[in-house]
């Protein structure tokens, strides 16, 4: 009996009377060094570069300055938020769009559904008025979600403005001059190049494009969706080829660099060991202690200008793609209804929105690249 | 409507219309137009829910609803003049039936005019930026 009493209390104890750990949740990375190092860097200055909404999406996710633990802190749910938040706000008008387009198709196929008589010559004119209120209820919305693009071309530029030296002066300070000259002549001027592309060459071109082939509904004989594909096909390849050769470029030469660094650096530590006489191997020591300490803001640096990246592009990202599935979409139903110039438009503008994704994906993906990169490549 | 009354008129019509005709063709043809336009009168009953429809998503997605207005004119006249066509060849009057067909065309386009003017000059602002 006494000693079932005992078990009893044993479990009693063990299920109610235990106590909850939990890990430590607070990280403390911000010495007062950290601190120092940051204020001296200007780094926390690129904040002020951005546009205000990427500054309120930031905010959104608890990072509002450069801060390893704000970082750390960042929640998979917080992560979510910020992209539902971004395609409630990307997908209205293109949803907008798509229901006014498919109110026209059915217009269309009422009109389709019940002509008199088997060759009505009433069907090109209608077709054509028909295509002609697609034409106008697509090109408004689609031309300013383009032009949103090189909005956020120009935003991302004067980020990058801010961001570049900030970055290259702490990969510098970490011991790695060579890798950060070589990341900065290479991502200043394949953004400047991909922005001058972007906003000179290929948005007019397309646009151009564009608004010719909505004025050509009017023209049933004359189709411009030939070379819209066209200009798609070799703007992708090109980015593509680019985009590729410029990562392998960065990587050789960041990796070259990164051991020419390590060298300096080898060099300067066993002079100063050999050369400085009796506290010679402690300054030597303490050089690769401050490199090391240093490299937690370089990797916080790096984190946060990837994450900025994305913020800048994500919304615009976001509306393209839904812009895109919307005239996909419409264009399969304007192909079910018979609605086929209606679906043909809708082809074009899809192509269009794929140009742009292409290139704005590119622009993101080199700077996302480059400085993941350059945070992986480390002297030893 | 009722496509039981549209199919029970449209085959007392035909018949009626082979009786007379043997007799008198004119009044065959009158016969003729005349459940014709019965059942276009209960056609247009009929659409009215489906373009309702349409006005309401039309509200409710908060688009101009300017060019589907445009757009239901059209059809309007479309079907009008389709109708007045055929009922133009089946009295043999082919001339008739395609003067009543341009005239329902360049109606359609008159219609249509302000779309045209507005697409080409959004288009050429565009093309100018």
């Amino acid at each position: 009996m006494k000693k079932i009493s005992i078990v009893i209390l044993t479990a009693i104890f063990v299920l109610f009377g235990s106590m909850t750990a939990y890990a430590q949740q607070e990280y403390e990375f911000e010495d007062e060094y950290y601190q120092e190092q940051l204020e001296a860097s200007v780094a926390n200055e690129i904040f002020d570069s951005l546009p205000d909404y990427t500054n309120e999406m930031l905010d959104q996710i608890g990072i509002d300055e450069l801060s390893p633990a704000k970082l750390l802190k960042m929640q998979p749910e917080q992560v979510w938020e910020l992209i539902w938040s971004a395609l409630m706000q990307g997908v209205t008008t293109p949803i907008k769009m798509a229901a006014s387009i498919i109110a026209v198709m059915i217009i269309y196929s009422i009109f389709d559904g019940l002509k008199l008589s088997n060759k009505s010559s009433l069907t090109p004119v209608y077709s054509t008025v028909s295509a002609l209120c697609a034409g106008l209820l697509i090109i408004v919305p689609a031309m300013s979600c383009f032009n949103g693009c090189s909005e956020v071309m120009e935003s991302c530029q004067i980020f990058l403005t801010a961001y570049i030296p900030a970055f290259v002066a702490i990969l510098a300070s970490c011991g790695q001059p060579i890798a950060s000259s070589i990341y900065s002549v290479l991502l200043f001027g394949a953004s400047e190049s991909i922005c001058i592309i972007g906003q000179q060459v290929v948005l007019p071109l397309v646009r151009m494009f564009f608004a010719l082939s909505i004025v050509c509904v009017l023209i049933p004989t004359i189709d411009f969706s030939g070379i819209i594909n066209g200009i798609s096909k070799v703007a992708t390849w090109i980015l593509s080829l680019c985009t590729t050769l410029y990562a392998a470029l960065l990587t050789i030469q960041g990796a070259v660099g990164t051991s020419a660094d390590s060298m300096t650096l080898k060099t300067a530590k066993y002079f100063a060991s050999s050369l400085v006489p009796v506290v010679g191997g402690a300054v030597g020591e303490a050089m690769s202690s401050i490199f090391s300490s240093m490299s937690l803001l370089k990797t916080t640096t790096g984190a946060a200008g990837i994450i900025i990246c994305v913020v800048i592009f994500l919304p615009q990202i976001i509306e393209i793609i839904c812009f895109k599935l919307a005239f996909s979409l419409c264009s399969s139903i304007g192909q079910i209804l018979g609605a086929d110039r209606i679906s043909t438009l809708l082809k074009s503008a899809s192509t269009v929105a794929g140009i742009m994704l292409a290139l704005l994906i590119c622009y993101a993906m080199l700077i996302i690249i480059s400085t993941a990169i350059m945070i992986m490549l480390k002297t030893s | 409507m009722s496509i039981l009354s549209v199919a029970a008129v449209g085959i007392i019509s035909a018949l009626l219309s082979l009786t007379v005709k043997k007799y008198n063709p004119e009044i065959a043809i009158l016969i003729s137009l005349g459940a014709g336009t019965l059942i276009l009168i209960m056609l247009m009953d009929s659409l009215v829910p489906i373009i309702q429809t349409v006005n309401q998503l039309v509200d409710e997605i908060g688009i101009s609803g300017d060019y589907i207005k445009i757009l239901l004119k059209c059809l309007g006249i479309a079907i009008l003049t389709q109708f007045a066509a055929d009922a133009c060849k089946d009295a043999g009057e082919q001339m008739l039936c395609s003067q009543v067909e341009l005239a329902g065309k360049a109606a359609m386009l008159i219609t249509a005019m302000p779309l045209m003017l507005k697409l080409i000059e959004t288009a050429l602002e565009i093309m100018q930026k």
